[in-house]
């Protein structure tokens, strides 16, 4: 066997100072440092062997006191570090260029907190993904983000490289999961990033953070939401001639409103070399594709769900599809698809796994193009694909020993890159860019969005010590002037681009969402978004104010909804932020910090967004009690369901009158308004669960009570909103319901499941009564976690206390870079809104 | 290359082949040991082991299934790291004297919880063993397992150290010794609470039963099958599991012969277990099997095998083959999970080897461990036990012969005892050998986690089938203070079977 070959980056860094290991030692004990050479060589590499450099020592801290004790010193030498989880990692994102010292995140695998009533925990970086769920799993919970490391890989890792999984299609990606985070920054401070309760208050920074590779800082502590476990599973195992066939199938069955929780596709050659190794799982090797579905849910839908899945795959020339009726067999129809990494790797000693992703629509176009290429440099090629979200992993197996197959291998897999860029995809689904995708950055993003990267890499790391040569490639090649706008007042209503079959529309901001409902619908389709006064919103306004309505609970809130933004910088830059697909970690996730920017950064002139199919079914329920406890124990009972709500409305006696005004009801008292979305049979089952008062089953009709809500909210001059962890709900309706004035005219409104509870401000102008409650509540708020807002229409929440937060001193800081680096002339006002 | 000391005996830059030979005292002379077995380079060994080492892609999902990385968070005591570091002695980017080879060689386990987990299917046993050699090459063997290689590669040593401890057993000074003992003289207590671990327990005779008639019914909806898919594990793959019921190497019973079966008696399970070895063969003729003795067996040659002296292990599996073929049997049963192990790799062990190879091979294809026998057979039912069981899978059963299933079924299905899942059950209690001598302290952090998993079970009995884990199990609870007796399951298969009168 021939030496493996380092990768060396320029000079060797010195060794470190005694005086700096001395410190080290200091803080971590004589056994958290590592600085033998035959020691140091396991830590050279990670998951990606083809990168490889030895660190100039490995430390272990215990707790996040430690990591800061850690990153101080090494700051103090002007040393450079990368984070360390399990070191799975396909990217090279733990490798240590330019000698930096590992600092391994290994032991730091405890639970700090599980609180099932808010359905969330709080973890060290270093708990393994799959161990969490396991914690959670008595407690009826689990973590959704399930990576195919899921077993080694640490919660630290899947922050660092907003790591995705089967089950992303559906439930979304890391970034998703993620409420709050401590951070030490590269100077050794420590910085506590969202982990408010449910409010966006200042930037997303915990969404910029995600995903940024260990370039930040060090991540110790992350607050994670937990999903309820699915009441029941369906799994069908599709064999099909055609691998075109196949992803011609996928489309179909996302084009008819379906949802799956997994969709993966195997091509032939997978198949072949699965069905020759010692994994074989019985398939007919003369198979094009074969397609995994998995639906998961309240079990009275997934009869209905599987058997459409079924016919679709028969109507797109599937040979047969089997269903599997227990957990064994579940397992089973797995089985090829969960060991053809593993049977891929014994046909040859080196693996190039590739992250592509592409829309949906281009899988097969892109797919034949992998053969061709592969054909064309004489490299063996097998596909395993996510295909429900466009990502697909063309694995090459090759010898690295023998360099001109090395060479051909890395020409095919350029070109295969470049081929799915084409078709609208980007660089890397989920892996992340780390070293290995660095020189392909430039091409997804332009000098502009590059040079905004940079800068805020350099807001959090001004001395470049965390993780070096990382994500962007070193200094050089992203000055030189962009094109220069001019901030625009009118922005465009224009659909840039809109391929139903991708779920995916590229927009003008300056489209109402009422338009753009419209205008979906026509396809079946919609925007599951809907923040107060929706009807009249511009999408540019919906994303700066990261607005969000009643369907938060069964959809999220922008930053779930928004793949890709146009910026328009205080500076005149135009960056484009994100892009087209569902996922997608090319480089830092711009977009989250433009979501409720509210104006500060600049003005969102085009939007790509994430769209569902309408639902078959979508009925509401109306409940109406004399108080609210009643109504609070069975939203309770509602949401811990088979099929969860996907809005859950608590109303005043106030603001039901408001709501029943507009629709010529008669009902008084306080009311819980429940709604569902699903297949006819789930929904059907949900209803007969929860008797209410009236059924609403038509959306669109004037008598919604969605839409009057909305309207009624959405019309309000001044807005009062108070936010703390849902089990709170009781104690923050009781704070609403002590605001000055009469009782009897408060309208109160809660998102029940999010625990935010708004009032309409009866008063135009807060009186010395109004703003000492507002202060005491705002302070009791603040003390248990949470927070009070206030906002106006049009910024007629002048006179007004803005809000009572808590916020970190270390992350105004941040914010106020952040801030200056896109508004150096402080063109855009405070807060201001777009048109 | 290790900063420490200068490399004995070697020069920087030499090709593999040429690398001079390490001091001449570093091997260990074993009985019957000839010149031939002396390979000259354990390092060029490792190196030619390129396929195995190759199968490594490096992915890491063994990290997690391993007891070491576990517990110290370190990569190079994981097996990743492991084989990265023989990857690197192969390759000679890494010196075998080094002392980050050796620690982690030695820290190792030898649990192969890692081949359960690895999605690649690499041979880490195998490697492991090649990696021993190498430390023992350029380390030498230490003291303490000199000793005991030299006890139980001589059937006489082996008879005359098991009697000092059945002598030492009987005179009840045990329990005694326990109590006036103190603390510091941590590794005789554990020495002496391992043996006392091996008293039979007497409560078994008293144990309540169902009316004596034969109840199984409800014994099937009571069984838990343990280890296997507990939730986000990995669990094994491709090679057929062995020990399920519904195995395709099925015998008809109601064809013809009965089958004809030898016990391998083993060291420890003949001398400190023997009840064990009679409640072999009482459940195997109430399955329908002639047993046949065989006189001329020796140790099986695991402990060899695992502490790099591979010669001396060749010449044990040499000794056996010849005995069992001998006595013309169609299966070879084994009761220790290590031993049945050792016996089923025999054919990798001499695959070098031109006149036993072929011998060797068709000797592993008839080696059978108890409980897949009798699932391949499909057990008699026996009398009902009232019992509350856990059950703790031995590494060398669940890993290394993937039997993951079948004790349990059995169990089950035979005694109607109500199984109770172990969390981590598959897991090492630490036992692997001496590890508990040689790393006091990782292997009592191992040992600790067991013993406390075992009591939040809240069982009225431990079974495990390897005499070793049965040891180290029962020392744990004993020092523990917990009163909770470790058995054989076949224990509890044979009074089963007396009181149903099935014999």
């Amino acid at each position: 066997m021939t030496a493996t070959a380092t990768t060396p980056r320029g000079a060797h860094a010195p060794s470190l100072d005694p005086a700096v290991l001395a410190a080290l030692r200091e803080v971590v004990g004589a056994d958290g440092v590592i600085v033998d050479p035959g020691e140091l060589l396991v830590y050279e590499c990670d998951g990606l062997t083809t990168h490889r450099a030895r660190p100039r020592a490995v430390v272990s801290p215990r707790g996040t006191a430690e990591v800061a004790g850690v990153v101080r010193v090494l700051a103090e030498a002007r040393a450079p570090f990368v984070a360390r989880g399990a070191g799975t990692g396909l990217s090279g994102g733990a490798v240590a260029l330019e000698g930096a010292v590992v600092v391994s995140l290994a032991r730091m695998d405890r639970i700090l907190e599980l609180d099932p009533a808010n359905r969330r925990a709080v973890v060290e970086a270093g708990v393994v993904n799959a161990a969490l769920s396991r914690a959670t799993s008595s407690h009826g919970l689990y973590y959704a983000p399930d990576p195919s490391s899921q077993t080694a890989c640490t919660i630290g890792g899947n922050v660092a490289e907003n790591a995705g999984g089967p089950h992303c299609l559906k439930y979304g990606v890391t970034s998703n999961h993620v409420t709050g985070l401590v951070v030490v920054l590269p100077t050794g401070e420590v910085v506590r990033l969202g982990g408010g309760a449910g409010e966006q208050v200042g930037y997303d920074l915990v969404g910029l953070f995600v995903g940024s590779e260990g370039t930040f800082g060090i991540a110790t502590e992350i607050e994670v939401r937990l999903l309820p476990l699915p009441e029941g599973v369906e799994t069908l195992l599709a064999l099909f001639d055609d691998v075109e066939e196949a992803s011609e199938a996928v489309s179909a069955i996302i084009a008819a409103g379906l949802l799956p929780a997994a969709l993966e596709l195997i091509d032939r050659e997978t198949i072949r070399a699965v069905e020759a190794s010692i994994f074989a799982a019985g398939l007919p090797t003369d198979l094009g594709a074969a397609l995994v579905i998995e639906f998961d849910g309240a079990r009275a839908g997934l009869a209905a769900d599987a058997e459409r899945a079924r016919s679709l795959c028969l109507e797109h020339g599937a040979r047969e599809v089997r269903r599997a009726r227990d957990a064994a067999e579940r397992e089973r129809l797995w089985q090829a698809r969960k060991k053809s990494f593993g049977a891929l790797g014994r046909i040859a000693p080196d693996l190039m796994v590739q992250d592509a992703v592409v829309p949906r629509s281009r899988l097969p176009q892109v797919v034949k193009a992998t053969y061709e290429i592969a054909a064309r440099y004489g490299v063996r090629i097998c596909n395993v694909f996510h295909a429900g979200d466009g990502n697909l992993h063309p694995t090459i197996t090759f010898d690295r020993r023998d360099p001109d197959q090395v060479r051909r291998v890395e020409e095919a897999s350029r070109e295969i890159m470049l081929r799915c860029i084409e078709a609208g995809g980007t660089i890397t689904g989920e892996h992340g860019v780390g070293v290995d995708k660095r020189k392909y950055m430039k091409l997804v993003h332009d000098d502009i969005a590059l040079r905004v990267m940079r800068d805020l890499q350099r807001i959090f790391d001004p001395a470049g010590l965390a993780n070096p040569g990382k994500v962007l490639e070193p200094e050089g090649g992203v000055e030189g002037e962009g094109g220069v706008a001019a901030v625009p007042v009118e922005l465009s209503k224009d659909v840039v681009d809109y391929n139903p079959a991708d779920l995916v529309i590229s927009v003008g901001a300056g489209i109402t969402l009422g338009e753009l409902q419209r205008l979906l619908a026509r396809e079946g389709q919609w925007l599951p978004l809907d923040p107060a006064g929706w009807e009249g919103m511009t999408l540019g306004e919906a994303i700066l104010e990261a607005g969000a309505g009643p369907l938060r609970q069964g959809y999220g809130t922008p930053r779930d909804l928004v793949l890709g933004v146009q910026l328009v910088t205080g500076a005149g830059e135009v960056v484009e932020c994100g892009g087209r697909v569902m996922k997608n970690v090319a480089g830092y996730d711009l977009v989250k910090l433009v979501v409720g920017s509210r104006g500060t950064l600049g003005v969102v002139t085009r939007a790509e967004l994430r769209l569902r199919a309408l639902p078959e079914r979508d009925t509401t329920q109306l409940f109406v009690a004399s108080s609210p406890a009643p109504l609070l124990g069975l939203a309770r009972r509602l949401a811990s369901a088979g099929l969860e709500p996907v809005a859950l409305e608590l109303l005043s006696p106030a603001a039901w009158r408001g709501v029943a005004r507009q629709l010529g009801r008669g009902e008084e008292g306080w009311v819980l308004l429940a709604r569902w979305h699903g297949n006819r049979d789930v929904v059907a089952a949900a209803v007969r669960g929860a008797r209410g008062v009236a059924v609403f089953d038509d959306p669109s009709a004037a008598t919604s009570p969605w839409t009057a809500l909305s309207r009624l909210e959405g019309g309000a001059e001044v807005v009062i909103r108070l936010a703390d962890r849902p089990s709170a709900l009781a104690e923050t309706l009781e704070a609403a319901r002590s605001l000055p004035g009469p009782e009897s005219e408060l309208a109160i409104m809660a998102h029940v499941g999010a625990g935010i509870v708004r009032v309409v401000a009866p008063t135009s102008v807060p009186d010395e009564v109004w703003r000492g409650a507002l202060e005491r509540i705002g302070a009791r708020l603040v003390a248990r976690g949470g927070s009070l807002l206030v906002r106006g229409r049009n910024g007629s929440a002048a006179g007004w206390p803005g809000q009572v937060v808590a916020r970190d001193p270390g992350v105004l800081r941040l914010e106020r870079a952040i801030r200056e680096r896109f508004d150096p002339a402080g063109v855009l006002a405070r807060g201001s809104r777009s048109r | 290359m290790s900063e420490r000391g200068t490399p004995l005996g070697s020069s920087t830059g030499a090709s593999l082949s040429a690398r001079v030979e390490p001091a001449a005292a570093a091997h260990v002379p074993m009985p019957g040991d000839r010149p031939e077995n002396r390979h000259p380079s354990p390092v060029a060994l490792l190196a030619a082991e390129e396929e195995r080492l190759l199968a490594c892609v490096h992915c890491g999902f063994c990290l997690t299934a391993c007891p070491t990385y576990t517990r110290l968070g370190d990569e190079a005591d994981s097996p990743r790291g492991r084989l990265y570091l023989m990857r690197a002695v192969a390759e000679g980017r890494l010196e075998p004297q080094a002392t980050s080879f050796t620690t982690h060689i030695d820290r190792c386990l030898g649990c192969r919880a890692c081949e359960t987990a690895c999605p690649s299917g690499v041979e880490y046993g195998q490697l492991l063993e090649r990696a021993r050699e190498v430390t023992a090459a350029a380390n030498g063997i230490g003291l303490p397992t000199r000793l005991l290689l030299r006890v139980f590669g001589s059937r006489f040593g082996t008879r005359l150290t098991m009697l000092g401890g059945r002598l030492l057993r009987g005179t009840g000074a045990v329990p005694f010794l326990l109590r006036v003992l103190p603390e510091r003289f941590r590794v005789v207590r554990f020495g002496l609470a391992m043996l006392g671990a091996t008293r039979p327990w007497r409560g078994l005779r008293g144990v309540g039963g169902r009316g004596g008639e034969a109840a199984v019914a409800g014994a099937r909806a009571a069984v838990d099958t343990s280890g296997a898919g507990s939730a986000g594990m990995p669990t094994g793959t491709g090679v057929a599991a062995a020990g399920s019921i519904s195995c395709s190497a099925a015998i008809d019973l109601q064809a013809s012969v009965a089958p004809r079966v030898a016990l391998l008696t083993g060291c420890v399970q003949d001398g400190l277990f023997r009840r064990v070895n009679e409640a072999t063969e009482l459940v195997l003729r109430a399955n329908g099997c002639a047993v046949v003795r065989v006189p001329g067996q020796s140790c099986c040659g695991a402990l060899h095998a695992h502490a790099g002296a591979r010669a001396g292990a060749r010449e044990l599996a040499r000794r056996n083959i010849e005995a069992f073929e001998a006595a013309g049997v169609d299966y070879v049963v084994v009761n220790a999970a290590g031993c049945g192990a050792a016996l089923k790799e025999y054919g990798a062990l001499l695959a070098d080897d031109e006149v036993w190879a072929a011998r060797a091979g068709a000797f592993s294809a008839r080696v059978r461990d108890l409980f897949e026998l009798l699932a391949e057979l499909g057990p008699r039912p026996g009398a009902t036990l009232a019992l509350r069981v856990t059950y703790d899978a031995p590494c060398h059963l669940h890993h290394a012969q993937r039997i993951t299933r079948a004790p349990v079924e059995v169990l089950g299905l035979v005694t109607g005892a109500e199984v109770v899942r172990l969390r981590g059950a598959e897991e090492c209690c630490g036992g692997a050998g001496i590890y508990g001598v040689l790393h006091p302290e990782l292997g009592g952090r191992i040992l600790r986690d067991k013993v406390e998993a075992i009591r939040e079970t809240g069982a009225d009995v431990v079974v495990t089938p390897n005499p070793g884990c049965m040891m180290q199990i029962g020392a744990g609870l004993l020092l523990a203070g917990d009163r909770t007796p470790v058995l054989h399951p076949v224990e509890l298969l044979a009074e089963s079977y007396r009181r149903g009168g099935v014999t």
